[in-house]
């Protein structure tokens, strides 16, 4: 029989690799695992996760930032509305039942899904539609993509519909404690139009952020068992600044298709809680 | 780095740029993102090694409790929150040294860094005199100390 404490560092490490690739806070597998594997009470799993989210967003976002494929403009910006919708969240918690929003968000996030996998065979550098605010906010940038050795160049759109959907997946992870990046990368990538490594990358900048505006609470609460959280922060850093290192070189393809098929798990996941 | 050089002049400054005007402006988003880049490392760094200390702390001190499944989940279910969850409670366990005090300083380092990233964000834009991206990330740190506040009075 192994111990606790090596078991779930070595699943997070999983949770941190994934997280940091795809943007996402890891969440998904960290939650899960606490429960079904080790038993241990959803509020402590969900204060675990949101450990996970920090530590997934911090640990990778010291690579992505310092290689320039994270857009901190658009990060820095878009965090008005993420910060701003996680705080509403907080409070419209007690009004709108949680069933029905598994169920809503469930939809969206499939809807997310099959739109990005269409987006799959859409010219990646067919010309964008001009945006007056992107353009005042010098949010249009260039990154150097490792596997195709080159350098990328990109335009910002839908700046103002990109900030409302952000303030909508700020909304959802205060209403829901989970699936913030879920909804941040599928906004950038299908409504802003970055590239997918730079949509995966801002996202995984921000989540840290979002996850930050409800820790104090969580924390405050007790929620944050240091013996549960210790393997669960030191394990996704791990996995984090691991996988910080590897996604310069995988292909923008690759991670749409990987993030696709996480999307739909997700998907799955809340329309089950919803329905169940 | 030079790769930041090949960076077009119209897709940062807007097609009538002089490119000596270009030229710094790409010179203050890399030292910005130096900057940045530094702060998150040094705090997952720092809190890695604060967490892995209190583990081991309390690993010397308890064995049987960190080390089996079993054990743990028994103590998972048995105990109600008797670790430290206050900033009190925390730096009074740390003065005597207690693993689960030094666990929970290591995460504070952690929850703390993402909000120290947008507070240093927030005086380069200031020292940059970027007019935009001032009140952004000032606003972004507002409603994080707003929310922590709203988190003490309501939890």
């Amino acid at each position: 029989m192994g111990s606790f404490v090596v078991e779930l560092f070595f699943i997070c490490v999983v949770a941190g690799l994934a997280g940091s690739l795809l943007g996402i806070g890891g969440g998904i597998i960290v939650v899960p695992v606490l429960t079904l594997i080790f038993h241990v009470d959803i509020r402590l799993a969900i204060g675990a996760s949101i450990i996970s989210v920090i530590a997934t967003s911090s640990g990778a976002a010291a690579a992505y930032v310092k290689e320039h494929l994270t857009n901190m403009r658009v990060g820095m910006f878009l965090e008005v509305a993420t910060t701003t919708g996680a705080i509403t969240g907080a409070y419209v918690a007690g009004l709108v039942s949680q069933k029905v929003l598994y169920v809503v968000f469930g939809v969206i996030l499939a809807y997310s899904a099959v739109q990005m996998f269409r987006g799959h065979f859409r010219d990646i550098e067919r010309p964008v539609p001009k945006d007056a605010l992107a353009d005042r906010l010098q949010l249009h940038d260039a990154y150097f993509d490792e596997a195709e050795g080159r350098e990328i160049r990109y335009k910002v759109t839908h700046t103002k519909f990109g900030l409302f959907l952000m303030y909508i997946a700020g909304m959802v992870s205060g209403l829901l404690g989970i699936g913030s990046g879920a909804l941040k990368v599928p906004a950038m990538d299908l409504a802003m139009r970055l590239p997918m490594k730079v949509s995966t990358a801002t996202s995984n900048f921000m989540i840290g952020v979002t996850a930050a505006a409800s820790a104090g609470v969580y924390f405050a609460r007790g929620e944050i068992d240091p013996f549960v959280a210790a393997p669960v922060a030191a394990g996704v850093l791990v996995g984090a600044v691991g996988g910080s290192r590897v996604l310069p070189r995988l292909k923008n393809g690759f991670i749409r298709s990987l993030f696709v098929v996480v999307l739909l798990v997700i998907s799955i996941e809340m329309l089950y809680k919803g329905v169940a | 780095m030079a790769r930041k050089e090949l960076v077009d002049a119209s897709q940062v400054m807007g097609d009538d740029a002089s490119s000596e005007a270009l030229r710094k402006q790409l010179e203050r988003i890399h030292r910005a993102e130096s900057v940045i880049s530094a702060v998150l490392r040094i705090g997952v760094l720092l809190s890695l090694t604060v967490v892995v200390v209190g583990v081991v702390v309390s690993f010397v001190g308890k064995p049987g409790t960190y080390l089996h499944s079993n054990a743990i989940n028994k103590a998972l279910l048995t105990r109600s929150s008797n670790y430290p969850h206050s900033l009190p409670a925390v730096f009074s366990g740390l003065s005597h040294f207690q693993g689960e005090a030094i666990i929970v300083f290591g995460l504070i380092i952690l929850l703390a860094t993402p909000i120290l990233r947008v507070l240093v964000s927030a005086v380069i834009f200031a020292l940059q005199r970027d007019r935009y991206f001032v009140p952004v990330t000032v606003f972004v740190f507002l409603v994080l100390v707003t929310s922590f506040l709203l988190g003490k009075a309501g939890g």
